[in-house]
């Protein structure tokens, strides 16, 4: 099992039952912008089909969630890899949002180790981390987290062995080829490496979600704190 | 209503936040479906009215208005005043009676429904409590002594003594929760894949409305690769690296990127919630037509008792008039 | 006549005296006293029919507790549930219009009772 590389590529497109309620579409080929903009624009598409309650975008894969069963599942995943087929991207010009990011600390406890376990010194994880506009990918795993594509290579890392019960939201951590900040509380098996004080979700603002996928993230660093 | 004892993990939930997975917010929602459908059904509420799920118990409230109730769910001693209530049970209350839920004698969670549902505010299309982001239900968190509810109704004239409703199905020995083959089902070797379906796999106590780890013989991949993120929905069975399954639930992350082996179908999530810590699971294997058969038989179920609840409710207030 | 505060007097002697038992007779009511059991002070009791006020199907147990029937001789409160009527899906309450002894069953599981039935007998306490 090698975590440290981008996921396996997958030949052809697929689909797969999530219970009787959702259907998944797996993209083929490689994890980048290009195929992301074609989950984006299938999102769009397939939220506008009957039974459909949502389409939702994951990581060159969507989920589409229906009201009620569907009579056949079959067709409807046809469907689906017919319209990836169709190659229709959606080119958003999304927000730019710069987060303020206090770089360890109390905020940020793995980024020593992280530091040693990259060979990277603190202040070049910091400058790599900080460098790269993050397209948001698709948003999950919890209320206004974001999955962001683009994390520097030198910072791919296995996540940690035993998960930590809880870190406070803000808390900006990488693993894998991935990097993301909380939104709030919750369990991680990331890297810990700093914390920012946005709001990414919010029940009572229309919309909920401070970003949304095609948006983009810079990480401002406030303070490096060892 | 006034709470006047609670443990932990008490929350208000209706059928759950629908709509708003692509902003990351989980469906939360009542674990056993089918107790609120019966409470609702009883009470002639709403499908979707929002009742307080009671994972521990004692729980204690005392009402504080003439109210139509219904107690469902797990089989606890709850006690009317002094007088022992049946299970799946509605009655007519009147301020200053209490109600007290203690021992459970079968299941897990116990729900508490009111005519109309409970009185809190719907936030992003739901009254179901957000745990983890803190929204929903009341004041976004569990229960606790001291809180004040109210239902939205107050009578719906139930028969004198009450209403019940008859048990979906009797089963006894292990529970039974039927699974469709998810995406990563044939990556896994032969040999996990039958010890999945013959095994009675432990419910572990860490198993809450996030999910139920399941502890077992241990699920190998033939070829182990990372998946890249994905949906996740209540009922995913993922296996991770270490082998030992996690069913995911209510509460459960609206992504993930574990491999996942299949979904315990719909009908049968309210069997995985009352299967407390240390209760045997075995899976079956359904395909999507028996999938869709089991999905019609619990729905025929509830209509009926919608409707027979409905001509009880009319032939006792025809009698009281 | 027993008052409240007869009985009150009467518990505080026996504790006083160390008593567990005391039995009074005034005119044709009796009382017995134990301290220290569950066994209800029966002043005098007199036969209550328990009447359906439903129709049904009669299930002696709750569906979702076999073998929990009550049998004559059973100490009951009023307004428990003491059989159930069994309709399409739902089920009624035959219910103790009192606190007491149950002294008769006069349903078997499974019989159909109509509205009105004299399904029990209890006999209530004073």
């Amino acid at each position: 099992m090698n975590m440290h590389s981008v996921p396996a590529i997958t030949d052809l497109p697929r689909f797969s039952l999530l219970g009787m309620t959702a259907i998944i579409f797996e993209a083929p080929g490689a994890f980048d912008l290009d195929h992301q903009r074609r989950i984006w624009a299938m999102a769009d598409i397939a939220a506008t089909w009957p039974n459909v309650r949502e389409a939702v975008p994951g990581m060159t894969n969507l989920s589409v969630l229906f009201h009620r069963p569907l009579a056949d599942p079959q067709d409807f995943g046809g469907k689906l890899v017919e319209l990836w087929n169709r190659g229709v991207s959606k080119d958003v010009d999304g927000r730019n949002i710069d987060i303020p990011i206090i770089y360890g600390g109390e905020g940020g406890p793995h980024l020593q180790e992280v530091s040693e376990m990259t060979g990277l010194c603190v202040d070049d994880v910091v400058a790599i981390h900080s460098a790269p506009t993050y397209p948001v990918y698709a948003v999950g795993s919890h209320a206004g987290y974001c999955y962001l594509g683009g994390l520097d290579q030198r910072l791919f890392l296995p996540r940690r062995s035993v998960p930590l019960l809880s870190i406070p939201g803000g808390s900006l951590s990488i693993a894998g080829h991935q990097t993301g900040v909380s939104a709030s509380a919750g369990p991680s098996g990331w890297h810990t490496i700093g914390s920012a004080k946005a709001a990414f979700f919010d029940p009572q603002r229309d919309p909920p979600s401070l970003l949304a996928p095609g948006d983009t993230i810079r990480f401002h660093p406030e303070k490096v704190l060892m | 209503m006034e709470i006047l004892s609670s443990t932990p993990l008490a929350t208000i939930q209706d059928l759950g936040r629908f709509d708003h997975y692509h902003d990351g917010v989980g469906r939360s929602g009542a674990m056993d479906g089918l107790a609120l459908a019966i409470g609702n059904a009883l009470l002639g509420n709403d499908t979707n009215a929002a009742a307080i799920e009671i994972p521990l118990l004692p729980f204690k409230l005392r009402f504080d208005e003439d109210l139509d109730i219904a107690i469902t769910g797990a089989d606890c001693e709850a006690l009317f005043d002094d007088v022992p209530l049946p299970p799946d049970w509605a009655l007519s209350v009147k301020a200053g009676q209490t109600l007290t839920l203690s021992a459970i004698r079968e299941g897990c969670r116990a729900y508490i429904c009111v005519v109309g549902g409970f009185d809190v505010p719907e936030v992003l299309g739901s009254r179901s409590t957000q745990l983890r982001e803190t929204f929903g239900g009341h004041e976004g968190r569990m229960l606790k002594k001291g809180d004040r509810l109210k239902a939205l109704g107050t009578s719906v004239g139930l028969p004198p003594g009450g209403l019940g409703a008859t048990p979906f199905r009797q089963e006894t020995g292990p529970v039974t929760a039927r699974v469709l083959p998810a995406a990563e089902y044939d990556r896994f070797t032969a040999e996990s894949q039958r010890s999945f379906w013959t095994t009675d796999w432990q419910v572990t106590p860490q198993s809450n409305r996030n999910g139920y780890r399941l502890s077992g013989p241990n699920l190998t991949m033939k070829d182990a690769s990372e998946l890249r993120s994905h949906g996740v929905v209540p009922g995913t069975i993922q296996v991770p690296m270490g082998g030992q399954p996690i069913i995911q639930l209510a509460d459960a992350a609206t992504m993930g990127g574990y491999p996942k082996f299949g979904t315990v179908i719909e009908p049968d999530h309210w069997r995985l919630a009352q299967a407390k810590p240390g209760t045997a699971i075995r899976f079956v294997e359904v395909d999507y037509p028996a999938a869709l058969a089991a999905q019609a038989e619990l729905d025929a179920y509830i209509a009926d008792i919608r409707a027979a609840a409905g001509r009880q409710r009319r032939a006792a207030s025809g009698w009281q008039s | 006549m027993i008052t409240v505060d007869l009985l009150d007097d009467l518990l505080k002697r026996m504790q006083a005296a160390g008593l567990s038992g005391l039995e009074v007779q005034q005119g044709d009511t009796s009382i017995i006293m134990r301290l220290g059991s569950a066994v209800p002070a029966v002043a005098s009791s007199k036969p209550v029919p328990v009447r359906s006020q439903s129709l049904g199907t009669f299930r002696a147990s709750h569906p979702r507790r076999p073998n929990t029937a009550f049998k004559p001789g059973d100490h009951v409160l009023k307004g428990t549930a003491l059989g159930y009527l069994e309709a399409s899906g739902t089920l009624t309450a035959i219910v103790a219009p009192a606190t007491g002894t149950l002294s008769e069953v006069l349903a078997s599981d499974g019989d159909l009772i109509g509205f009105g039935s004299h399904v029990f007998t209890l006999e209530e306490s004073a």
